[in-house]
C-alpha cells in the first residue's frame, strides 16, 4: 500500500474512526463479560484497516484497505445474522471490484492511478462502485437489512464510518460540480425519509435516514465548490456522532425490552430517562434544532448549495420528515406509555450509557465549536443570523405541529414496506434458471462432448 | 548443470523403484524419499543454473533435440519442483510406501513434465506430452478401487486422447509444411506458409492444449478427474498438470502463432472469457467440495489463457504469476478439503458443519488459501488479478476484465458455503479423527508461500524475475537467436 502525508481531510476521517470505534467497543464490551475481549478485535481491525483507507494514496491501495474493512466488519455482522452478512459481504466486493475494474482502465505497469479526480470516461464506473458503499439510489439494497440485523455496534460503525468510506471516495472523486450527483443526492435525501417514515423497526427506521443524510453530503459534495467539500466533511463528522448515537441508543432500547419493534415500545422514558435525554440530543441534532451540529451542518450545506433552489427546497422537505419520524420513534419508542407495555428485561451497564454519553458529548461539542469560533469558511455571524434559526427552525416546528395534528398518520405499522431488497430474491431465482440449463448440458455423453469439441476446432478455423 | 538431468533424474527414479520393490522391498520408502529430494534439487539446480540451451548427443539444432533453459523455463521448472513435492509428501502420508506403482507411474509424470517444460522440439513435446497424459490416466484412477475413480481415468483417457491428436495432427502439418520441428526454426519458417495451412496448424494446436489444460470445450474430464482422484493427485492435477499444458500455450503462443497471426490471441481472449465465466458458474452449483474446487480450477484456467491472451510481456507476466498463486493455493485447498472430507466420511458440504471445532489451524488456512483463489487483498490471487486486469486494460479487453472482477463476487460467493458449514453448528461429531502431520506442515508451508507470492510485487528480485519473464518470453527473436546461435 502506497500512503501519502496525511491532509486535514485524512486526518478528520482518521480522528473519526477512533471515536466511532472507541464508542463501539464501550458498547460491546459492556454486553457480556466473557469473551468479549475477543469480540473487540475484529472492531479495532476495522478501525486500522479504515485509517489505512484514509492514508492512501492511490486507487489501489485505498480499495485494498476497503475490502480489509469491509472483511473485518463481516466478521461482526456474523454474530448478528449469517445471511446478512453474506449479503453485505458480496455486496461490497461487487462494489470493490467495479471500482478495481474502473481503477485498472486508468493505471498501467508504469505507475497506479492516484487518488483523486479521474478521467471522464471512468467517472460513472468510480461513482457506481464507490456507490455500493455509499448507497446511492438502487445500490442501497444491502444497506437497511444489514444495518438492522447486524449487532448494534456493528450499525453504529457501519452508519457512522463504513458507508462514510464510500462518501469519502466520492470526495476524492469528485473535482469538478456534478448535477447527475447532486440529482442523486436529493433523490436519496428524500427517499431516505419517505421509507423511514414507514418503517416500524427502529433499526431500520435508522438505517434509511442514514441514506437520507448521505443525500445531504452527496448533494453537498457535488458541487465540487471548497465550501460544499467543507460542509460534506462537517456533515460526514457530524452525521457520524448523532447516528451512532441514535443507533446505540435503539440497541439499547433492544437490550432492555428484547425487541426493536416500536409497536410494542413505550415505556424506556419513565424507565430510563437518561437513555432518553440521549436520545433526545441526537434526535435533535439529525432533526437540525438550532445550536446542534446538525443545524450548522444543513447551514453550511445550504449556503454551498445558494444558487441551486430547488435542491435546497428538497432538503428542506427532507428535514421536514426528519424532524417527523424522530417525533414517531421518541413518542412511539420511548413515551407513549400504557400499562401493558412489557417490562424491561435487561440491563444497561455503565459503559454502555459511557459510550453513548461520548457520543452525545462529541456531538454537542461539534455543534458548538463552530459557534464559539469561526472554524467554517462562512460569513460572520452566519450561523446566529436570524434567517437562519428560522430557516432551521420551520421544519422543526412544522414538524411537531404536524406529528400533533395528525398521531394516526404516523403510528408503526405491523407491515414491512418493500424495497429494492425483495428485488433480489426473484431476481437471484431468474439468474439461477440458465445456470440449470448449464448445468443440464453437463450430461456425461462423450459422443456430445466432443462434437462440441470438433465444433469449437471448425469455429477456430474459421476465425483464424 | 545439465539441463537434461532434471528430466533423468525422475525417470532414473521410475525405472529403479520396481528394482527395489523386487529386490529390496524394505528400501522402497527411503528411495522414493530420496528420489523425491533428488528430482526437485537436480531441477532446481537447471532452475539456478541461468539460461542455457543444450542440443542433445552434439547435433546440430536442425536435427537434434534442443533444451532450452530460460526465464519462463525457470519459473515453470520451479512451480513444477513445488507442486511434485508437496503432493510427494501428502501421498506418501496417506498411501504409504506399499503401492510402490503408483510412485512409478508418480515419476514418470515429473520426469515428462520436466520435459515439456525444457524441450525446444516440437516432436519431441508432444512425445512428453504423451508419457506425461499416459502417467496421469492412471494417476487418476489410482487406487483402482471405485469405480468413480475408474470412470474420470477412462474420461480423462478419452479427452487426453483427442486433445493428443489434434496436438499430433498440427505438428504434422507443420513438419509437412516446413520439413522442421525445432521450434525456434520453425518461429522462423513457419509464417511463410501458405495461410490456409498455417490456420489448420495453429488451429489443431490449439484445440489439442485447450482439451489438455480443460479450457472450455476441453474442460470435461477435468471436475471428474480432480474430484474423484485421491486428494493428493487432486493437488497435483490442480497444481502442476493443468499447469504445463498452460507452459506450452504460453510457448507456443509467443513462437509460433503470435509471429505469425494476431488474431490467435483473439482465439484466447474469447475462449478464456467462457472458460472464466462457465467455471465460476458451475462451481457455483456444486454439492460437493471436491467438485467445487476442481471447478473453480476450471475458471482459473480461464483467468490465465485470458492472460495469455493479452498478447504483452504484462499479460504473461500476470499468467505466471497467476499460476504461481493458484498452485499454493489450490493445492492447499485440495489437501485441507481431503482431509477434513476424510473427517466427515463425505464431500457433501451440507455435511460439513462443526468441523471448525474439529481442526480449527486447517479450516483456518482454508479460509485463507480461498480468499486468495477468489482475490480478496491483499493476498497473491488479489496481486496477479491486478496485474491481469492492468494487462487487460493495456490490451483493451474490457469484457474479459470484466468478466475476471465479476468472478471474484461469484468465488467469494460459492466460497463461503463451504466456510460457512465448517464455522457453523454440526448435528453429530465427525466420526474420524487421523492425525495428519505431514499434510498439515505442507499446508502450511502453502499459506506460507501464498503470503510470501503475495509480496512479490514489492520484493525487488522477485518482481524484476516476474517482469523478465514476461518480456523475455513475448521477445520470440531472442529465443531464437539464443537457440540458434
Amino acid at each position: 500500500m502506497t500512503m501519502t502525508r496525511p491532509d486535514n481531510l485524512s486526518l478528520t476521517m482518521i480522528a473519526l474512526a477512533l471515536v466511532m470505534t472507541g464508542a463501539s467497543s464501550l458498547f460491546a464490551g459492556s454486553r457480556d463479560k466473557e469473551g468479549s475481549r475477543r469480540d473487540l478485535v475484529p472492531l479495532w481491525l476495522f478501525c486500522l484497516f479504515a485509517c489505512l483507507t484514509a492514508l492512501a494514496s492511490t486507487w489501489l491501495s485505498f480499495i485494498i484497505g476497503l475490502e480489509l474493512s469491509t472483511l473485518s466488519l463481516f466478521t461482526i455482522i456474523r454474530k448478528g445474522d449469517e445471511a446478512t452478512s453474506r449479503l453485505y459481504l458480496l455486496a461490497q466486493l461487487a462494489g470493490a471490484s467495479v471500482l478495481l475494474f474502473a481503477t485498472s482502465l486508468g493505471s498501467s505497469f508504469e505507475g497506479n492511478l492516484p487518488l483523486g479526480p479521474v478521467p471522464p470516461g471512468l467517472f460513472p464506473l468510480f461513482v457506481i462502485g464507490l456507490g455500493v458503499k455509499a448507497a446511492l439510489p438502487g445500490l442501497h439494497f444491502w444497506l437497511p437489512r444489514t444495518h438492522s440485523q447486524a449487532p448494534t455496534e456493528a450499525s453504529a460503525l457501519l452508519s457512522g464510518y463504513a458507508v462514510k468510506m464510500g462518501i469519502y471516495g466520492l470526495l476524492r472523486l469528485v473535482g469538478d460540480p456534478s448535477p447527475p450527483l447532486l440529482l442523486l443526492g436529493i433523490v436519496m435525501a428524500l427517499y431516505g425519509v419517505v421509507q423511514a417514515l414507514l418503517q416500524h423497526d427502529a433499526k431500520r427506521l435508522l438505517a434509511y435516514h442514514t441514506i437520507s443524510q448521505l443525500g445531504f453530503i452527496v448533494a453537498a459534495l457535488s458541487t465540487g465548490t471548497p465550501l460544499g467539500r467543507t460542509a460534506a466533511l462537517f456533515h460526514i463528522v457530524a452525521h457520524a456522532l448523532f447516528k451512532g448515537l441514535l443507533f446505540l441508543s435503539a440497541g439499547s432500547l433492544e437490550r432492555l425490552y428484547g425487541s426493536r419493534d416500536l409497536n410494542g415500545l413505550g415505556r424506556a422514558g419513565r424507565d430510563a430517562p437518561l437513555l432518553f435525554g440521549l436520545f433526545l440530543v441526537g434526535a435533535s441534532a439529525i432533526a437540525g434544532c438550532p445550536f446542534t451540529s446538525g443545524y450548522v451542518s444543513k447551514i453550511v450545506i445550504k449556503s454551498a448549495l445558494t444558487d441551486q433552489g430547488q435542491a435546497v427546497l428538497g432538503l428542506q422537505l427532507a428535514g421536514l420528515g426528519t424532524t417527523l419520524s424522530f417525533c414517531k420513534f421518541g413518542y412511539y419508542g420511548f413515551w407513549k406509555s400504557s400499562g401493558d407495555r412489557p417490562e424491561p428485561r435487561g440491563f444497561l451497564g455503565r459503559q454502555a450509557y459511557g459510550a453513548m454519553a461520548l457520543l452525545a458529548a462529541a456531538t454537542a461539542l461539534v455543534g458548538a465549536g463552530p459557534l464559539l469560533y469561526p472554524l467554517l469558511p462562512l460569513p460572520e455571524g452566519t450561523l446566529l443570523a436570524p434567517k437562519a434559526l428560522v430557516d432551521a427552525t420551520i421544519p422543526v416546528i412544522a414538524g411537531i405541529v404536524l406529528f400533533a395534528l395528525f398521531p394516526g398518520l404516523f403510528r408503526p405499522r405491523h407491515k414491512d414496506v418493500a424495497d429494492v431488497e425483495n428485488a433480489l430474491a426473484p431476481l437471484g431465482r431468474l439468474l439461477l434458471f440458465p445456470l440449470t440449463l448449464l448445468r443440464l448440458s453437463h450430461t456425461g455423453r462423450l459422443r456430445a462432448y466432443i462434437a462440441l469439441i470438433v465444433a469449437a476446432l471448425i469455429a477456430i478455423f474459421h476465425s483464424l | 548443470m545439465n539441463p537434461v538431468l532434471a528430466i533423468v533424474a525422475p525417470f532414473l527414479a521410475a525405472f529403479t523403484i520396481p528394482l527395489f520393490f523386487v529386490f529390496r522391498k524394505k528400501w522402497v520408502g527411503t528411495a522414493v524419499i530420496l528420489f523425491g529430494v533428488l528430482s526437485a534439487l537436480t531441477a532446481l539446480f537447471v532452475a539456478a543454473g541461468g539460461e542455457a540451451v543444450t542440443v542433445m548427443g552434439g547435433w546440430q539444432p536442425e536435427v537434434g533435440i534442443a533444451l532450452v533453459v530460460d526465464s519462463l523455463t525457470t519459473a515453470f521448472l520451479i512451480l513444477a519442483s513445488l507442486g511434485f513435492s508437496a503432493s510427494l509428501s501428502a501421498a506418501a502420508e496417506t498411501f504409504g510406501y506399499g503401492p510402490w506403482r503408483f510412485y512409478v507411474l508418480f515419476f514418470l509424470s515429473w520426469a515428462a513434465t520436466n520435459g515439456i517444460i525444457l524441450t525446444g522440439d516440437l516432436f519431441n513435446l508432444f512425445v512428453f506430452f504423451e508419457i506425461f497424459s499416459v502417467a496421469a490416466y492412471l494417476v487418476v484412477a489410482y487406487p483402482p478401487r471405485s469405480w468413480q475413480a475408474i470412470e474420470a481415468g477412462f474420461k480423462y483417457l478419452i479427452f487426453g486422447t483427442v486433445g493428443a491428436l489434434f496436438l499430433l495432427i498440427g505438428i504434422a502439418y507443420a513438419f509437412m509444411a516446413t520439413g522442421q520441428l525445432n521450434m525456434a526454426i520453425l518461429a522462423r519458417v513457419l509464417p511463410r506458409a501458405p495461410e490456409a495451412t498455417l490456420s489448420v496448424v495453429i488451429g489443431c494446436l490449439v484445440v489439442g492444449l485447450f482439451i489438455k489444460s480443460g479450457t472450455v470445450p476441453g474442460h470435461f474430464w477435468l471436475p471428474d478427474a480432480h474430484s474423484s482422484a485421491q486428494t493428493p493427485v487432486s493437488a497435483l492435477l490442480s497444481g502442476v498438470f493443468v499447469k504445463v499444458s498452460l507452459y506450452a500455450l504460453i510457448r507456443l503462443a509467443f513462437l509460433l502463432f503470435g509471429s505469425a497471426d494476431d488474431r490467435v490471441f483473439f482465439v484466447l481472449l474469447l475462449f478464456g472469457t467462457v472458460t472464466l465465466c462457465l467455471g465460476h458458474l458451475m462451481a457455483f452449483q456444486q454439492e460437493d467440495i471436491k467438485r467445487l474446487l476442481a471447478y473453480s480450477t476450471v475458471a482459473q484456467v480461464g483467468t490465465i489463457v485470458i492472460a495469455i491472451g493479452c498478447a504483452s510481456s504484462g499479460g504473461v507476466t500476470a499468467a505466471v504469476y497467476h499460476a504461481f498463486n493458484h498452485m499454493a493455493a489450490k493445492m492447499g485447498l485440495f489437501l485441507v478439503s481431503g482431509v477434513l472430507a476424510e473427517d466427515r466420511a463425505s464431500r457433501d458440504i451440507a455435511q460439513m458443519g462443526g468441523l471448525f471445532r474439529h481442526r480449527p489451524l486447517f479450516v483456518l488456512a482454508f479460509c485463507l488459501f480461498a480468499a486468495s483463489i477468489a482475490g480478496i487483498p491483499p493476498l497473491n490471487g488479489f496481486m496477479s488479478k491486478w496485474f491481469l486486469l492492468v494487462a487487460a486494460a493495456e490490451r483493451g479487453a474490457l469484457i474479459p476484465a470484466a468478466a475476471v472482477v465479476a468472478g471474484t463476487v461469484l468465488s467469494a460467493a460459492y466460497y463461503l458455503r463451504p466456510i460457512t458449514a465448517f464455522f457453523g453448528p454440526a448435528e453429530t461429531e465427525p466420526p474420524h479423527h487421523r492425525p495428519h502431520p505431514v499434510t498439515g506442515a505442507i499446508v502450511a508451508l502453502l499459506a506460507l508461500l501464498c503470503l510470501v507470492l503475495a509480496l512479490a510485487p514489492y520484493i525487488g528480485p522477485l518482481k524484476e524475475g516476474l517482469l523478465a519473464v514476461g518480456r523475455d518470453t513475448v521477445n520470440g527473436a531472442r529465443y531464437i537467436e539464443r537457440v540458434l546461435r
